[in-house]
């Protein structure tokens, strides 16, 4: 009945056909492509038919987008401090959520009876397996929402990483949990929604100085720490150097899932380089603020230089928030538009990775544009298009932009969480750890990591003081 | 055949128990440990103030976030300048 967690496989693209891929199915990126189209398509469709009939292009009036009908169908587990039942109130508006979070659970497993059965397989198999998954996605949920761990920002991946490896390790695989383990199917679907979130007009919110910071810094620090721990440190897999090197210098576990999918990083590399990544926000996040206050250094610059060098979205907030509002804000729409960049960072690390990380054998033979194309994940186009789509509309005015807002804010943003959460859950039920075990040994992803982010630190901190200390001083 | 029928069930027993005691480790942390840690004084200060000013430092993207960023506004004169 029980078995130990299967080997370490990539998270699949068109090259690596596994079991997961039946005869007359179609391909997991085309139905994650598919199925990811449809739910933004129809998150749009119904954000549009609740236009508010007074002021729609009023900002301020609808802070958070136009209302969205779906966002009654999804939500999660809010924060709770001692008694887990506190999570199923939201503490601000009072509301119940407990409905909301089984009608989420019940689109994730939707989600997955349509990509089974796209996928060729028999969505009945997956049923039985696929509730209990969606059960412990929730109790992940869970986990990440008691208030001790939410304040440090301790995402919900580690959780769901955690809890599969449980599973994993203890009961193992069993018969009837393994056609519900698409966990590939559900984080290739999440991240083609998630295009939808990663608008690039966002990238010009803070202007010159904003662009100066975010795109000078981002790259450099991306491209100098791969290359320094492909060629220095010598790790030998390129994809758990860029999977790291882009969630340090980018934004973290958003960075981290959808590069290691554009560059088709393992299981368990993905699960390290997102547990780095964790662990220095915590860091960071405790010290930078008291650091920069000792320092003197200036409120916008300080904010500045956090928004460009903590990973992750929340931990960028509460430790600007911390120096003030001024830098909170600063800091929140540095991150933003770092937040942005993801889309343009996975597609071009997919078209490098099929293009000259991945060489064929057989060059001679074919084009080089052929083996592109063949070996490039494809869900990073449906990523990449439901992103122009939603930056095109985003762009036409201040109604439409409302509508992509409440699109995002209302469905769109709680189904991806969903489907990475389910995802993760997959992924620690299947991963081996034991694989990472000399490369973990050898601390060389942790020196890479510190190098990287201490680069990191230097340059924003110097494009900061240059940027929003001198040419655009307030 | 039938031995070795017994060890894989005895394995699979085992396993559940692993687990029931895994999951009583987790239920303890959360349910007890954690709890505690909250109320310690800098911590609890922490959370409150991330309450005050509604600040979801469980954000993975900043759409997770309460309120969308928005740029201070002095920061409008420079752009216009650019």
């Amino acid at each position: 009945m029980s078995s130990t967690p299967s080997s370490s496989s990539e998270l699949k693209t068109e090259s690596a056909p596994t079991e997961a891929v039946a005869k007359r199915g179609w391909h997991e990126d085309y139905a994650a492509i598919m199925i990811g189209a449809m739910l933004v398509i129809l998150s749009l469709l119904v954000t549009w038919s609740g236009r508010p009939s007074e002021e729609p292009g009023n900002r301020k009036l609808h802070s958070k987008g136009w209302p969205n009908a779906l966002s009654k169908t999804i939500d999660k587990p809010q924060a709770w401090n001692s008694n887990p039942i506190e999570g199923l109130t939201n503490a601000k508006s009072k509301k119940n959520v407990g409905l909301p979070i089984v009608l989420g659970m019940v689109w994730i497993v939707a989600i997955g009876v349509v990509g089974s059965w796209l996928m060729g397989r028999a969505p009945i198999h997956f049923l039985v397996g696929g509730l209990f998954l969606v059960c412990l996605t929730c109790i992940a949920y869970f986990l990440a929402a008691q208030k001790f761990v939410e304040s440090y920002n301790l995402e919900y991946p580690l959780w769901a990483l955690m809890v599969g490896l449980i599973i994993g390790n203890t009961v193992g695989e069993m018969k009837w949990l393994k056609p519900a383990l698409i966990g590939e199917f559900f984080i290739k679907t999440g991240l083609v929604i998630f295009g939808a979130e990663v608008l690039f007009s966002r990238l010009l919110e803070l202007g010159l100085p904003g662009l100066l910071t975010a795109w000078v810094v981002t790259p450099i620090v991306l491209i100098a720490t791969y290359l320094f721990g492909v060629y220095v440190l010598r790790i030998p897999s390129r994809s758990l150097c860029m999977t790291i090197s882009a969630d340090m210098s980018v934004c973290g576990v958003s960075a981290a899932i959808a590069t290691a999918g554009a560059c088709k990083a393992k299981k368990e590399e993905l699960s390290l380089a997102i547990g780095l990544s964790l662990f220095f926000t915590v860091i960071m996040m405790v010290v930078m603020p008291p650091f920069i206050e000792w320092i003197q250094l200036d409120q916008v610059v300080g904010g500045a230089w956090i928004g460009g060098t903590i990973d992750a979205t929340g931990a960028v907030v509460a430790a600007g928030e911390s120096l003030g509002k001024e830098a909170g804000e600063v800091a929140a729409t540095v991150k933003m538009i770092q937040n942005s960049m993801i889309g343009l960072i996975a597609f071009g690390v997919a078209v490098y990775w099929a293009g000259w990380v991945e060489k064929s054998d057989k060059k001679a033979e074919v084009s080089l544009g052929y083996e592109v194309w063949r070996r490039f994940p494809k869900f990073i186009i449906g990523f990449f298009c439901a992103s122009v789509l939603c930056s095109f509309i985003f762009t036409m005015g201040g109604e439409e932009s409302l509508l992509v807002d409440g699109s995002n804010k209302g469905f769109i943003g709680p189904l991806r969480g969903w489907l990475f959460c389910i995802g993760f859950i997959c992924m620690g039920i299947q991963t081996n750890f034991r694989q990472l075990a000399p490369m973990l040994v050898s601390g060389r992803p942790v020196i890479m990591y510190v190098l990287g982010q201490a680069l990191n630190l230097i340059l924003t901190l110097t494009v900061a003081s240059l940027t929003f200390g001198w040419l655009f001083k307030k | 055949m039938v031995i070795q029928e017994m060890i894989r069930n005895q394995l699979a027993e085992s396993g559940w128990l692993r687990l029931a005691l895994c999951a009583s480790i987790v239920a303890g942390i959360w349910l007890i440990v954690l709890p505690r840690l909250s109320s310690i004084d800098i911590v609890a200060k922490h959370i409150e103030h991330l309450e005050e000013r509604e600040v979801h430092a469980g954000a993975m993207y900043y759409t997770d976030l309460e309120k969308l960023p928005t740029r201070p506004a002095w920061i409008e004169d420079e752009i216009v300048l650019w």
